[in-house]
């Protein structure tokens, strides 16, 4: 018998895909017969989906310039 | 983003490329230059923090999720609204960086390797001087806090 805490505290590898085979068909028995626990792992997922879809921040305004400027010292030989 | 806000990135930025010209030496070509300099890079951040010291932001609280006497939720979750152009049109990016950046700073570092730079856990170790089983430990937490702060946006409303 599985509780809904030890499925949380498993959901890291759940979706790693890390849970070990012994274990595996007993979470996945609980998963499938509570519904608390699905929608919990579906938004565990969700924000690791939504996490990953953040575009890349923009150069900070004057970070290029500055860079420009320590590339052409170096190249200069100043460093 | 382990930074926390632009100004910071900026310097560090700095620093990062001053010290990749003054290390490049030091760079042996056993490990990708993108592996080498991702190291530089975090650990130039990392050095920077703890010189700047902890700022006071108002952090997401430590999970403590709630199960009955025998394990099961106390209360029941509520599902996640669909499909996701819906959640995506709802959320803002704004919101989830905001949430990232109330994560305690133990836990961010972790978050943002794994889940916004895809780095393998194995990755993060190295980068962090960390046990693999400590990353881990700290990215659960970490996804549970998230999912604790998002839930209200990606939830169905109850009825």
């Amino acid at each position: 018998m599985i509780t809904c805490r030890l499925v949380v505290q498993r959901l890291g590898d759940l979706v790693e895909g890390q849970v070990p085979s012994e274990s595996r068909d007993l979470v996945e028995g609980h998963l499938e017969g509570c519904p608390s626990c699905r929608a919990y792992l579906a938004g565990y997922r969700l924000t690791i989906h939504l996490s990953r879809r953040l575009p890349c921040p923009p150069l900070p305004p004057g970070l290029a310039g500055r860079l420009d400027i320590l590339l052409r010292e170096w190249k200069e030989g100043k460093f | 983003m382990l930074l926390g806000n632009e100004a910071d990135a900026e310097d560090v930025s700095g620093q990062v490329f001053l010290q990749v010209v003054r290390k490049l030496d030091s760079f042996r070509g056993k490990s990708a230059f993108s592996t080498w300099l991702n190291r530089v890079a975090v650990n130039a951040a990392l050095a920077y923090r703890k010189q700047r010291g902890t700022r006071r932001r108002r952090e997401l609280p430590e999970v403590v999720e709630e199960f009955a006497a025998d394990g099961r939720h106390l209360r029941p979750v509520r599902p996640v609204i669909g499909p996701l152009p819906e959640i995506l049109a709802r959320e803002t990016h704004e919101l989830i960086d905001s949430a990232i950046l109330r994560l305690p700073e133990r836990y961010r570092d972790v978050f943002v390797l794994a889940d916004v730079e895809e780095r393998t856990n194995q990755e993060i170790a190295d980068l962090l001087g960390l046990s693999l089983a400590a990353v881990k430990s700290r990215l659960h937490r970490a996804r549970l806090m998230m999912r604790k702060e998002l839930a209200p946006y990606f939830e169905e409303k109850a009825a």
